[in-house]
């Protein structure tokens, strides 16, 4: 299977994505450029994390005009695995793929540290190899991850199990403290309503090396890599 | 033609960077600063004559591009007056909302009286307080 790492002018997580796809068994990298709306076959994008654009106006605002999110847009709604990291989430929301928006945070802090997460779906394509409730330790690095959503739409996401990830302690209480950002509910990442595309700010591709002091971002990854070969066989 | 637009953070959404600038203020010792919301001011000059296509784009402008309506609201306000190169571009009142009765202190328009409320014939809100 094919992973579609999307390269936007200020994307700065592409190889760090890329590195971790090189290393999966049956995955290989292919890098888009943003004014190439050809997605070359591949099975899941992942718009990754940085400043595309310069975060000119509002993050993603302007990546979201690009010739390739267009691509994006058609995939996803053919069912296709699309998955935002950090400003990929902030892009995902600024396109309506995603609903909600992510402010500046609580506290004005560029927040770079680890966080826990603790998973509340284990049956998406990018996370059946975790449990449900089970803890990840991943890193998270940005400015403006405070989720924001009308309370209409935050009900929404609860009563349709869209959220997936949330900020807890490392018993996975989700509790104010856990929460780095000021997000709603200690949201970290949701999912659309078929489950075919994820937002999350907290950086798996960053946690999927021992050596680079967590492995548990690799499960999502790999995740991702069974649910499409599992999709091209059947 | 220039198009005036000012967005700002809908009401319900927190606006951090607003409560940062109030405290700078507070501890500045403006004690009766009580609220503070951070927004953007956007000048946008266009090329045309039409008053009512003006209006149309840069309505679009703001739905499609300029605000997030997610998390922002946004208004605008469209100078007929055209030519608003340099000094003569002076920006007037970002906050045409505010009324004609309130007197906005402009520091980049030395050649005007500084505290006139008189409402600009070119503009179309009717409210340019400068």
């Amino acid at each position: 299977m094919k992973f579609g790492i999307v390269v936007f002018p200020g994307t700065w997580s592409d190889r760090d994505c890329g590195l971790v796809v090189e290393q999966l068994e049956g995955a290989e990298v292919e890098y888009l450029w943003h004014k190439d709306a050809d997605l070359r076959g591949v099975d899941c994008v992942i718009l990754p994390g940085g400043f595309s654009y310069g975060d000119y106006l509002r993050t993603g605002a302007i990546a979201r005009f690009s010739p390739v999110m267009e691509s994006v847009g058609e995939f996803a709604a053919r069912g296709g695995l699309v998955w935002g990291i950090c400003n990929g989430f902030q892009i995902l929301c600024e396109s309506g793929l995603l609903p909600g928006a992510l402010i500046r945070n609580a506290g004005m802090e560029f927040r770079c540290e680890w966080v826990h997460l603790v998973c509340e779906r284990a049956d998406l394509p990018f996370t059946h190899y975790l449990q449900e409730h089970q803890v990840i330790r991943v890193p998270i690095s940005h400015g403006e991850g405070n989720f924001f959503a009308d309370p209409a739409t935050l009900s929404r996401l609860e009563q349709r199990g869209q959220v997936v990830f949330r900020y807890s302690d490392e018993r996975g209480y989700v509790l104010l403290d856990a929460n780095p950002n000021g997000s709603a509910h200690n949201i970290a990442g949701i999912v659309n309503e078929r489950g075919n595309v994820l937002g999350m700010m907290p950086h798996p591709e960053r946690c999927a090396d021992p050596q680079l002091g967590g492995s548990d971002g690799l499960l999502l990854f790999q995740s991702a890599v069974a649910a499409a070969v599992e999709a091209l066989a059947s | 033609m220039i198009a005036k637009v000012v967005v700002m953070p809908k009401a319900v959404v927190n606006d951090p960077q607003g409560v940062t600038v109030k405290q700078g203020l507070r501890s500045l010792g403006f004690d009766e600063v009580d609220e503070v919301r951070v927004g953007k001011y956007i000048e946008i000059r266009l090329d045309t004559d039409s008053e009512a296509e003006a209006v149309e784009h840069v309505e679009q402008m703001c739905r499609k591009l300029l605000a997030n309506h997610v998390i922002e609201d946004f208004r605008y306000t469209i100078d007929a007056r055209g030519n608003t190169r340099g000094r003569q571009a002076s920006p007037t009142d970002p906050l045409p909302q505010s009324g004609a009765g309130t007197a906005v202190r402009d520091s980049l328009g030395a050649g005007d009286p500084p505290l006139s409320n008189d409402v600009s014939p070119g503009n179309r809100a009717g409210s340019g307080s400068r």
